[in-house]
């Protein structure tokens, strides 16, 4: 593959090149750039397979650099520190990241799913709106959720509620559709802190934007505006009215 | 706190007026009390007390323990058992205050015996698992049995007959690989196990090897734990009537010799009933009568009650009306009082029955509807029971609380016991709250600071030790040995591990030498130097008057600005880059000034949140530290600017008190 480094240490850029001589033999390195400017003239005139992308660089960012770049006739794979803003922002988007110093192992399984499991249209979807959430407000935020038949696009605030089935997530979406993903619920729980989102329970999250009225009868329940009702943790009760304040 | 020291010396002091008692001597006196308890209940308990009075004056634990222990026995003795608790709960505590776990054990095992007799199981229960665990504890095996001997009794009273004999059969291996003087009464308790358990034979046998044990052993409750009772009573249910009339008057030889007329009650009915299980009608009324005259004379209501309904029976069987429906209604008119619904229930089955066969249906039809009302109550009793058990168990956690508090009760008790002095002792708890309410609003205080500078010596750490700090340095790290270069690895790795720890120490203490200061700050420059591939040059400038070893200052307040010149400033330029650091002292501070060559403070990227996430919790150290200082901590920044006003570099000017070490 045909592959291109856009990093701005010089060091992780090294680093990289000797993993993938050593670790993917296939990968031949044919450009690298160390900021986004630089980037997109090597992208451009290049012509690459595979683009290993920083996140932050001294004149931009790696959303930057494809925000202006279109649409994308190569493979990404992103590399970033231990940016939780931009790690937020993959999950969100469902999309592969590394981790610096990069893990080997990590490396070859990310070239192989780059290789194989993601076709084109696939990525376009995920990193549109990768650069799309950047770019808008922290309420109009969009996830990426797939399913083993389809993958969707949904507004955060188009979800009413999430449900934990074992190690699986029930969606309750405002239009009645109902969607069922791979993850548990913890990991939805941790991605959506940013979100008006609140662990009423151990089996339920729910987003604060829905939230019709709370009943303290029978140890507590919430109704949403779909009418749906769930039960509140009794040690939740109190976080759960702080949530709610503070929301006004 | 040191004027009440004084104060509870001078309390001491007015209490030692009378001649120093001893431990030799109250252990004596207590020996003395234990002898006579029970027999001379008046002399043992004015020995106790006077044990105790002297016991608790000087603060000797164990001694005041036993007398306590003494007290209750007497209590117990005499059928005062909630006193006998009451006593023994504040004779652990003593036993507890002086460690002494073999004292406590003994005391438990008395109190399980107390809590039995009130018909509280699940108390009884709870003490008896405390004494398994002293015996666990101390690997005592003596105790661990008495534990385990205790619980069986309770579940044998509880009619758990399962646990009874898990619990038995555990105290009887401990007794069988040692010599226990309670082992007869083990075998006792196995065998009543074995016979709520419808194992009759093993009953049997264990009833056997529990009477011979008594024997030998000379056991003093052999009689009075009323195992030829309990063994006449498996052999009828054996069949064995012969047998069975054997053991009752065994038993009753040794009842009449101690004259105990409740034994020779009670066994006495048994043989009567053996007789009636022989056909033996003559014989069996003639024991039943005997029994009847003894409970009459020793006011025995229990047995008396029993005896009659038996009479009843018997009579009937007979033939002899009359005297059936006598006794039947003297035992009706008992068992109003006693209310014992269960011979109530008898005794109405026998008199129909008596009526019956005498041709008075109507009165026996009277009883028999007065027996299935009975009947019920009996089942609604049984219900309610079952009910109080599980109530009960609700009870315990409540009652482990209990137990733990008893070692403040004893001290609360002692103070009671002073009240002789009441105004002194008056004015002493007023004086304690009022120190203990002065004390705890400073410690909650005290508590407060405590856990704010924690809070903010953890985020100081975080900022200290940010990610992509950490994430650069092993970029670095893996770098060296991707190029097989070990060596500068080793070296970088040395670097990196020794700032951590600089990091880790200072970040708990208040101020440190300039010199540790400029330690770390040279390596964390090292770091970023060896890893930007000497991207810039540093020189640290140390003025003349400061004696870096002497001198203090608060830690760690420069590495944050040394970091924003190099991840913003420097990086972002294309000329090699350039860092001063100046420490100069002036008047009451020491100015540290950080200057760099790049691009001023317009910051690129998307690192704002990070940095000014660094730079307010720099705001906060410096608020937190201001509010102590006199001399407080000053902040300038400002962009140095050539003539022509393009920004050349930044300046951070930061002026820290200085304190001698």
């Amino acid at each position: 593959m045909r592959t291109v480094l856009v990093e701005d240490d010089p060091t992780v850029r090294e680093n990289l090149k000797t993993l993938l001589s050593i670790y993917a033999t296939d990968c031949q390195v044919i450009g690298e750039a160390g900021g986004v400017k630089e980037g997109l003239d090597v992208l451009r005139s290049s012509n690459p397979d595979l683009l290993f992308l920083d996140v932050e660089m001294k004149d931009g960012t790696g959303f930057d650099l494809l925000s202006i770049y279109g649409k994308l006739d190569f493979k990404v794979i992103f590399v970033t520190g231990h940016d939780t803003y931009a790690i937020r922002a993959f999950k969100y988007s469902a999309i592969d990241y590394l981790l610096k110093p990069v893990d080997p192992e990590l490396l070859v399984s990310a070239i192989v799913r780059a290789k194989e499991s993601i076709d084109l249209k696939e990525q376009d979807l995920k990193v549109t709106n990768l650069v799309r959430n950047m770019e808008t407000d922290r309420s109009e935020q969009r996830i990426v959720l797939r399913d083993s038949e389809n993958i969707y696009l949904i507004d955060t605030k188009e979800i009413i509620r999430c449900e934990s089935e074992t190690n699986y997530t029930k969606f309750f979406l405002s239009d009645g559709r109902k969607l069922t993903i791979s993850k548990t619920l913890k990991e939805y729980d941790k991605l959506f802190e940013d979100q008006a989102f609140f662990r009423a329970h151990q089996s339920h999250l729910i987003n604060l934007i829905h939230f019709d009225r709370y009943e303290k009868k029978e140890g507590g329940t919430v109704y949403m505006k779909d009418g749906s009702s769930l039960p509140v943790a009794v040690r939740k009760k109190e976080a759960l009215i702080a949530a709610l304040e503070a929301l006004k | 706190m040191r004027v009440f020291a004084l104060f509870l010396l001078f309390q001491v002091l007015t209490f030692c007026f009378a001649p120093g008692q001893s431990k030799h001597v109250l252990d004596s006196l207590n020996e003395e009390s234990h002898m006579m308890g029970c027999i001379n209940i008046e002399r043992s308990d004015s020995l106790s007390l006077a044990v105790l009075d002297i016991s608790i004056r000087e603060g000797y634990q164990i001694q005041a323990g036993y007398a306590l222990e003494n007290m209750a026995r007497n209590r117990s003795c005499e059928g005062q058992y909630q006193e006998a608790v009451e006593l023994m709960k504040r004779s652990i505590s003593y036993f507890r205050k002086a460690g002494d776990l073999s004292g406590e054990a003994e005391v438990l095992s008395t109190i399980t015996s107390a809590y039995r007799k009130m018909h509280k199981i699940d108390s009884s229960l709870l003490y008896s698992k405390r004494i398994q665990e002293i015996g666990e504890m101390t690997g005592n095996v003596t105790f661990l049995a008495k534990g385990y001997f205790n619980h069986a009794s309770g579940f044998i009273e509880n009619h758990q007959q399962d646990s009874a004999l898990f619990y038995s059969l555990k105290a009887l291996k401990i007794a069988e690989d040692t010599t226990l003087n309670f082992l007869p009464a083990i075998l006792h308790n196995l065998a009543i196990s074995y016979n709520l358990s419808d194992l009759l034979e093993k009953a049997k046998e264990a009833y056997v090897k529990a009477e011979k044990a008594y024997e030998t052993t000379r056991y003093r409750e052999g009689l009075s734990n009323g195992i030829y009772n309990n063994m006449g009573r498996c052999y009828l249910d054996l069949g064995l009537y012969d047998s069975a009339i054997l053991v009752y008057q065994k038993g009753l030889v040794k009842a009449r010799n101690i004259n105990n007329d409740f034994m020779q009650a009670y066994l006495t009915r048994g043989v009567g009933r053996a007789y009636w299980l022989k056909e033996d009608l003559d014989k069996a009324i003639l024991f039943s009568e005997k029994s009847k005259e003894i409970s009459r004379r020793s006011s025995l209501e229990g047995n008396l009650a029993v005896v009659l309904s038996n009479l009843t029976r018997y009579y009937s069987a007979k033939g002899n009306y009359r005297l059936a429906i006598e006794n039947g209604k003297e035992g009706l008119t008992l068992t109003d009082e006693t209310h014992n619904i269960g011979i109530k229930k008898n005794l109405h089955s026998n008199l129909s029955e008596a009526y019956e066969k005498s041709g008075d249906l109507k009165n026996s039809l009277v009883h028999l509807k007065a027996r299935i009302v009975v009947e019920n109550e009996l089942q609604e009793a049984a219900k309610s029971r079952e009910f109080a058990r599980l109530e009960a168990r609700y009870e315990t956690e409540k009652k482990e609380a209990e137990i733990a508090s008893l070692s403040q009760q004893a001290e609360i008790q002692a103070l009671e016991i002073r009240q002789k002095n009441q105004g002194i002792v008056l004015g002493s708890i007023g004086f304690l709250v009022a120190i203990m309410a002065i004390y705890l609003v400073y410690r909650y205080r005290e508590n407060q600071r405590a856990r704010q500078q924690t809070e903010l010596e953890q985020r100081f750490l975080r900022s200290q030790l940010n990610p992509h700090f950490i994430s650069n340095a092993l970029v670095a790290v893996q770098s060296f040995m991707l190029k097989n270069d070990s060596e500068s690895a080793a070296l970088y790795l040395t670097k990196f591990s020794k700032l951590m720890r600089e990091i880790l120490e200072n970040s708990r203490r208040e101020f440190i030498p300039v010199e540790e200061e400029l330690n770390m700050l040279t390596n964390y420059l090292d770091i970023h130097k060896l890893r930007l591939k000497d991207a810039f040059e540093y020189q640290i400038n140390l003025g003349e008057n400061i004696d870096p070893e002497e001198d203090t200052i608060p830690p760690m307040f420069v590495q944050p600005f040394v970091e924003n010149a190099i991840e913003h400033g420097i990086i972002h330029t294309d000329i090699k880059g350039r860092i001063e650091l100046d420490f100069v002292k002036e008047d009451r501070y020491i100015a540290i000034e950080v200057r760099d060559n790049g691009g001023g403070f317009v910051k690129k990227g998307h690192d704002n949140g990070r940095t000014s996430l660094s730079s307010k919790i720099i705001q906060e150290r410096m608020d937190l530290f201001n509010r102590t200082l006199k001399n407080k901590i000053q902040l300038v920044l400002e962009e140095i600017k050539n003539e022509h006003g393009e920004i050349k570099g930044t300046k951070v000017e930061l002026k820290v008190p200085f304190s001698y070490a």
